[in-house]
């Protein structure tokens, strides 16, 4: 899967996982299962994140308990251009990690 | 399978009123503990949609109002459950955007690979 920005993965910040790694894990199939839900709740955070702050730049008024078609576009097209953005950041950290 | 069992029985310790172990069809244990795992995880990003929503919705609804009173009105409430549908949407439409975005950015990745070859 892609990593849209590189957060601190090494760090267990879930309370579930850091209560199950505690007790020795032995299944290499758990851990495996872990690894992957855990990155998925990294990417629902993202998302939550990446709502919080489009919606901020999105949604003047709640008039309305539905998005209005300029408010949808501009929901999608903050959700793009961030993702765009952080490929495009990663890109040139790692070029600079390669020139040196 | 000691170790799962322990497990299991630390993951009912913490689950949530809602979860109700099924009697009828009999998952496996590895199975059953899977589901609870995932649903901590379901629930754990839940919550934070709902934090957001409520931090969102309390600056919208009842900031410019002023804390005169205690109660919420009954406008202000229309005006939060208004909002947090709204909010619901809006994550949708970034979940959308989010999975064709990925998409998206794999194809290019795709095709840099490639062209490098």
């Amino acid at each position: 899967t892609i990593r849209i920005t590189d957060s601190d993965h090494h760090h267990h910040h879930h309370p579930i996982i850091n209560r199950i790694m505690s007790s020795t894990v032995e299944s290499p199939e758990l851990q495996q299962y872990m690894m992957k839900r855990n990155q998925e709740v990294e990417i629902g955070k993202l998302i939550c994140q990446m709502t919080r702050d489009c919606w901020r730049q999105c949604v003047s008024s709640v008039d309305r308990a539905t998005l209005g078609r300029s408010e949808n576009r501009c929901m999608r097209n903050c959700t793009s251009r961030y993702m765009n953005a952080s490929v495009f950041l990663m890109d040139q950290m790692s070029a600079k990690g390669a020139s040196q | 399978i000691i170790i799962i069992i322990i497990m299991a029985s630390l993951l009912r310790g913490k689950s949530g009123a809602g979860q109700q172990q099924q009697h009828g069809r009999q998952p496996s244990e590895q199975e059953a503990m899977h589901l609870r795992i995932k649903a901590q995880f379901d629930q754990a990003i839940v919550r934070q949609l709902l934090e957001q929503a409520t931090d969102e919705c309390f600056k919208t609804c009842c900031e410019p109002n002023g804390h005169s009173s205690s109660a919420l009105s009954g406008g202000e409430k229309e005006c939060l459950t208004r909002c947090l549908d709204k909010f619901v949407s809006a994550h949708g439409s970034v979940y959308q955007s989010f999975v064709s975005n990925v998409q998206e950015i794999e194809r290019k990745r795709d095709k840099q690979m490639q062209q490098k070859q």
